[in-house]
């Protein structure tokens, strides 16, 4: 094992390939040459949401980006951090810039995990209606509490607790909306269309 | 001509498509022929007393508006294609997290439907509207039935998601830090639009081969749409971006955003168009009295040598 440490750069080398699997996802007509602000906190949300249901969770999206060969945009567990930390709520916000074909790989990534949690997906979203429908407070089912609770203290311990989006969910029936409404939107990318339904709805309201 | 159905299952809702198919071809004695002209469709869902059905124009709306929406649910930007406009008999929107109201009008053109003319309303759960998209979406990905519809996805622009009243409602569960959008939402509220309506000249039709003049889109928005539904359409199926010279073409399509006529502006691009995926995106209308006047927008397309494609309203 090699333990001295690469001092290129994580963003130049990540633009240099642009495996197959995402050129089925158009480029967004979009100026910048980064994301918009809206889709890194976006995606960083649904991978929160995907780990809140996976255990180990975060080590199956490296495990995934290897999977469909895309270890050279997604490396490793730090540089997987640093593409998500462009979220603009996070702790360890950075001004870096989450390219688009970065973008592409943890939407393609993410949809392939959600598409193994279809049933799980369901079943979850099945028991939120029932127990709505009936007025049953969402913490008698075990699994949603577990999910709900998992989310909730993910969101806390990395998000930035001072900044103004963050402290819209300051209280866990908040945090438990959002929640749900991420596990809304895993489920619609399973579909057929999944990957480029997300992706395309990442730029909503940002192109001209 | 033969009758063939289709039918897209999902657990909440089952999507039968009835049609034709085109003269069997002698080359290509395909197993599974193409479905090319819809003559009915049905849409089964979970909780409804009766099957949805119609011809062309509903299913037309219904996958329309379906796709519409789901990109709404996803971004919780409003989608324009989701809420009814003048021609659309279907609409969808959001009455709860968990909820979501499908709205179907009957058509005007069908005098076979009630004279009662109220709209029948279903309202499905998150996983029951899911499984509604999933057949549109499988239906879409289906190439032997209707090959002339399939998924057509592109970000709704900062124009439209600043109009909708909805604004403020969608933005509240939305604020996840999308404070960006809220802010933009605010900035939209006291900027009152613009109105870019350029002066309406006569449109060239005096150039038109046809004897009888189609009309000429001059809503602004609708042209701004369908600017952008054009080039995503071109740009989607444009695969050899190698052309040797800047490839300029009128391009003349309907309200709905298909191509019924090209003109190739000199003799380059002439000689280039099948460099193009024109040909392929060309649709025929039926000729019927009321398609003759079917209100027709012309645009620029340019084929760039740089692989960069150009959609802009001609300008004469």
């Amino acid at each position: 094992m090699n333990a001295s440490v690469s001092v290129v750069p994580i963003d130049a080398a990540a633009v240099q390939s642009n495996p197959l699997i995402l050129d089925y996802l158009p480029y967004p007509p979009i100026e910048e040459k980064g994301c918009p602000r809206r889709t890194c906190l976006q995606i960083d949300l649904i991978l929160l949401a995907i780990e809140a249901l996976e255990i180990g969770g975060s080590e199956a999206l490296l495990d995934v980006a290897r999977e469909l060969e895309l270890q050279d945009i997604i490396k490793n567990r730090v540089n997987l951090w640093r593409l998500r930390s462009t979220n603009p709520l996070r702790r360890g916000h950075t001004r870096r810039l989450l390219s688009i074909v970065e973008a592409k790989a943890l939407v393609v990534i993410a949809c392939h995990i959600a598409r193994r949690l279809t049933v799980l997906l369901r079943q979850l979203l099945l028991a939120y209606q029932q127990m709505r429908d009936k007025q049953i407070p969402l913490e008698q089912n075990l699994r949603l509490a577990n999910y709900l609770e998992r989310f909730r203290a993910h969101f806390r311990s990395r998000m930035n607790p001072r900044r103004s989006g963050v402290l819209a969910y300051n209280s866990d029936d908040k945090l438990n909306e959002l929640a749900l409404s991420l596990l809304g939107q895993l489920l619609f990318c399973t579909g057929t269309a999944g990957t480029q339904r997300l992706w395309m709805s990442l730029f909503d309201g940002e192109v001209e | 001509m033969k009758t063939i159905q289709r039918k897209y299952s999902l657990p909440n809702c089952t999507l039968f498509v009835e049609g034709l198919s085109e003269p069997i071809n002698e080359q290509s004695p395909s197993v599974r022929p193409v479905l090319s002209i819809l003559v009915n469709a049905e849409c089964h869902l979970a909780g409804a007393k009766q099957p949805l059905t119609g011809g062309r124009e509903f299913f037309e709306s219904l996958v329309t508006a379906v796709s519409g929406y789901a990109q709404e649910f996803l971004s919780k930007v409003p989608h324009p294609e989701a809420h009814r406009n003048e021609s659309g008999l279907v609409q969808l929107q959001q009455i709860d997290p968990n909820r979501h109201r499908l709205t179907v009008y009957s058509s005007a053109s069908n005098p076979n439907s009630e004279a009662t003319n109220t709209p029948v309303t279903i309202d499905l759960t998150t996983v029951q509207l899911f499984d509604l998209v999933e057949a549109v979406d499988q239906f879409f990905a289906d190439s032997q039935t209707l090959p002339t519809m399939s998924l057509q996805l592109a970000p709704v622009s900062k124009r439209y998601a600043g109009h909708t009243p909805q604004l403020t409602k969608q933005a509240v569960p939305a604020a996840v830090g999308v404070s960006s959008l809220a802010l933009a939402a605010i900035a939209f509220f006291f900027v009152p639009i613009p109105e870019v309506r350029r002066p309406e000249e006569p449109q060239p039709q005096s150039r038109s081969r046809s004897s009888n003049l189609a009309a000429a889109i001059t809503d602004t928005e609708q042209i701004a749409w369908l600017q952008q539904k054009l080039y995503n359409r071109i740009n989607r199926v444009w695969k050899t971006r190698t052309v040797n010279h800047d490839l300029i073409y009128r391009v003349s399509a309907t309200a709905n955003g298909a191509i019924v006529g090209y003109r190739s502006t000199n003799a380059i691009a002439n000689d280039a168009i099948a460099q193009t995926p024109l040909p392929n995106l060309l649709v025929y209308p039926v000729a019927t009295p009321e398609t003759a006047q079917e209100a027709l927008a012309q645009f620029r397309v340019v084929f760039g040598r740089d692989g960069v494609l150009q959609v802009s309203p001609w300008q004469s």
